[in-house]
């Protein structure tokens, strides 16, 4: 490394403990933009400096109220129709509001890469959740248990269709043995609705049989309807297609 | 609120948070408000203060949780370093610095006030004290200066009268041989709850 790279190594310990003047502070921070080195070792040295604080204090009654009272409200939620298919002998006519669970808000990559491990925890903490498409397919489906919800998707011709299948555990797949292949840059999504609420629960092509999701185990009754829709890769947030297939909880 | 949030990681929580959970950023307040609030309140010494400061970190991490990468450590020590950054601010400004003259000669006044005081109720509390004993000392109070008392290095050697080098090089160096005593010792740096 330089002599340019260790004048600012230098400043690091000083840097990490906000002990250097502005004029330094601003230099350090153009450096660190360019540096993984330099700040691999801030984030050491904070991460020292966070033992040494007194943790032993509750934050005094009131300060989470008043954040609570500052909290910026959701975003509203779209709103889309899943129209079910042309000349289908069933299927939901539902006008509702959307939540997609593909990130509302912009998360890193490497923010989600680190957090795998959490993911499974993180499914019951957001309700339903889209999979990622790799690696949430498996070839077979497992046996329904005797207290599985079970909804039947029919497509446009009646004939085709899918099962979608939701334990009370909040596990749930799609099981589907007839879909085309979705078509160069374009693949299937699967929806939910709960509560009034249609949600992304992931996406899959035309190849795969069995698609996994999970779903808030609490909120397993207030499934209402599924759909699958086709759409342009890597899947929207409210679709405007018309459901290849679709059904409703009876 | 879920009762699996309470089982969540910190990760996992500033995801959950990222997607307008609610609940998530209650627990992390739950975890993490108390030792956010007590570095605010040992460096600005007014309580209301400190409160403010709680305030804009936890609403920070609402509005920008994508600012946390875990990938650089704990949310803990994230949250410290943005209390601690906001609180130097705020301590540094003009309408501040009577009233840092004053918490400097109060604590002064305090007998045996020291850095292992600070960490008395940690888990680790035993092998932070032990890290931070053995520690020479030049390297402690450069580190306990600039940390708790919110000075910059320049101030530390004019309080220390050490050249302004020596105190930035201490500093560094008495990070550094704290965390290599602490991983020797069994503590785990770097990882959420």
């Amino acid at each position: 490394m330089s002599a340019f790279h260790d004048d600012f190594s230098e400043l690091l310990g000083a840097y990490s403990l906000d002990a250097l003047e502005v004029e330094e502070r601003d230099r350090v921070e153009v450096h660190l933009r360019t540096c993984p080195w330099c700040t691999a070792e801030v984030a050491e040295h904070r991460e020292v400096a966070s033992f040494l604080s007194h943790s032993g204090t509750d934050a005094p009654e009131g300060v989470w109220d008043k954040i609570l009272a500052e909290l910026s409200p959701p975003a509203p939620p779209l709103r889309m129709a899943i129209t079910p298919p042309a000349g289908a002998e069933t299927g939901p006519a539902v006008l509702a509001p959307v939540v997609s669970l593909a990130s509302r808000r912009t998360v890193r990559m490497r923010t989600f890469a680190a957090v795998v491990a959490a993911a499974a925890m993180l499914l019951a903490v957001v309700g339903f959740v889209a999979m990622d498409r790799n690696g949430t397919t498996s070839p077979v489906a497992p046996q329904p248990g005797d207290q599985a919800l079970q909804v039947r998707l029919i497509g446009a011709d009646s004939k085709s269709g899918a099962q979608v299948v939701l334990e009370p555990s909040g596990r749930g797949y799609l099981v589907s043995h007839d879909l085309p292949d979705a078509g160069t840059n374009r693949l299937y999504q699967l929806w939910g609705q709960v509560d009034g609420v249609v949600l992304s629960l992931g996406t899959f092509d035309g190849e795969t049989e069995v698609v996994n999701f999970q779903v808030d185990p609490s909120q397993v009754k207030a499934a209402e309807a599924f759909a699958v829709t086709k759409e342009q890769a890597p899947g929207v947030l409210a679709s405007k297609q018309p459901a290849v297939m679709s059904g409703k909880v009876s | 609120m879920s009762p699996l949030l309470g089982e969540t990681s910190d990760a996992g929580l500033v995801v959950a948070i990222s997607r307008y959970n609610q609940d998530a950023l209650a627990e992390a307040y739950r975890r993490h408000a108390g030792a956010v609030f007590g570095l605010a309140r040992r460096l600005l010494a007014e309580p209301a203060l400190a409160e403010e400061i709680v305030q804009e970190v936890f609403l920070r991490l609402w509005n920008d949780p994508d600012k946390f990468d875990p990938g650089r450590g704990s949310l803990r020590s994230y949250l410290l370093a943005q209390c601690h950054g906001r609180s130097v601010d705020l301590l540094r400004s003009e309408s501040s610095r009577r009233r840092r003259e004053e918490n400097d000669l109060r604590r002064t006044a305090e007998s045996g006030y020291d850095l292992e005081r600070e960490v008395w109720d940690l888990t680790v509390a035993d092998q932070v004290r032990d890290a931070i004993g053995k520690l020479p000392e030049i390297e402690r109070e450069a580190i306990r200066l600039a940390y708790l008392g919110g000075h910059t290095y320049r101030e530390v050697a004019a309080i220390l009268d050490e050249p302004e080098g020596t105190v930035k090089s201490r500093i560094r160096s008495g990070l550094k041989h704290l965390r290599s005593d602490l991983v020797a010792s069994g503590v785990t740096l770097g990882e959420d709850q």
